[in-house]
């Protein structure tokens, strides 16, 4: 009765590897260094191509990279990316999607937390941390149409490209 | 006119999963399943039963679907997030003896493990985490607390672990493992914990 989906196979290609070159008039960003104490997450499954956008650069993401509040992520039709944040928060997006990591605080000493996230398009799990846990209402996802609350929980998302 | 009908049944099913705008799944979970609170175009759907499905009509109005995904649906469309789904953190609960920095026995041996936990992941990433109850002075919990995590922190230093991926915090009395009211004291709360991502 009903039509049946047709679902893309994921390529399983290889990562590609950061880019470390500096040339003339355009600069490519480097990977976050490991101590540097603003990152939020930390990338821990990679397949196809992923970018990552920052400070208004572009680079390839790859497995073991660490991310930042305000970053965007966008895969093309090859890649996915799962990545852990500082306060157990899982997320991972599919191919054709475009992430931004909008809201991320994670201090409760300090009454400090919020987690949100804009999902322009694509596809995304989410599995909540502790943020979730101490806060609910800390916790948003927003997408073109809807915006999300969650309860302790974790949930699948699907947002179809504009037309 | 029978023909008819059954046409005007077919336009008249809500918006199926499959063809929605937007689509959210609300998925199993340890605890049972949560919930998703699904906001837009001035309405609102609450779900809270594993494997429902909300579909977003093209006013931006979320409804259950009539004809909701099956759960191998589900896996198939989102296969590539599923895919990707990272490890699930682990995390060990240390506790020390009496007012001292020292680990008990038990937590100590626990500690052997957690550095075999860290070596068998790639790109590990550790969180060593102070905690205190609600009883007694705060700024004396909080200095005890954190010069427990930092001793754990330097245990696992000396076993190996690479300091990079280990990062020291203490949360106080804000994330307690058993909530109390103020000024109880509750020893299970007094407490290391070491994540490992």
């Amino acid at each position: 009765m009903l039509s049946r989906l047709i679902f893309e196979l994921v390529c399983r290609s290889k990562a590609a590897a950061p880019f470390l070159i500096i040339a003339a008039g355009f600069q490519l960003m480097t990977p976050l260094p490991a101590d540097a104490a603003d990152w939020i997450g930390r990338v821990k499954t990679l397949e196809g191509i992923v970018y990552v956008e920052r400070d208004g650069s572009r680079d390839i993401l790859s497995a073991g990279d660490r991310v930042m509040l305000g970053d965007w992520l966008e895969t093309d039709g090859s890649g996915s990316v799962g990545i852990a944040f500082r306060d157990n928060t899982i997320i991972s997006i599919g191919p054709r999607t475009r992430l931004l990591l909008r809201e991320y605080a994670f201090a409760p000493a300090d009454d400090q937390l919020g987690f949100a996230l804009d999902l322009v398009r694509g596809t995304l799990l989410y599995i909540s941390g502790i943020i979730a846990k101490l806060l609910p209402d800390a916790v948003e996802v927003r997408t073109p149409a809807s915006t999300v609350a969650v309860r302790g929980t974790r949930f699948l998302a699907a947002v179809e490209p504009e037309s | 006119m029978v023909r008819r009908i059954v046409t005007l049944c077919f336009v008249a099913v809500a918006v199926a999963a499959c063809e929605a705008k937007e689509t959210f799944v609300l998925l199993p979970d340890e605890d049972g399943s949560g919930a998703i609170e699904v906001r837009g175009a001035g309405s609102e759907l609450l779900v809270d039963s594993a494997w429902s499905a909300v579909a977003v009509d093209d006013e931006g109005v979320p409804r259950r679907p009539l004809l909701g995904m099956s759960r191998a649906a589900v896996v198939s469309r989102f296969s590539a997030v599923l895919d990707r789904q990272p490890r699930p953190p682990h995390t060990e609960i240390l506790h020390f003896e009496t007012g001292a920095v020292t680990l008990t026995a038990p937590a100590r041996a626990r500690l052997a493990d957690v550095v075999v936990m860290i070596d068998d992941r790639s790109y590990p990433d550790v969180s060593v985490v102070g905690h205190t109850d609600r009883a007694g002075d705060l700024a004396l919990n909080l200095e005890l607390s954190r010069r427990r995590a930092e001793a754990v922190r330097d245990l696992l230093v000396s076993r190996g672990v690479d300091p990079e991926v280990i990062s020291v915090t203490s949360h106080g009395e804000s994330n307690p493992l058993v909530p109390t009211e103020d000024d109880v004291p509750e020893p299970r709360n007094r407490r290391v914990e070491v994540i490992v991502r």
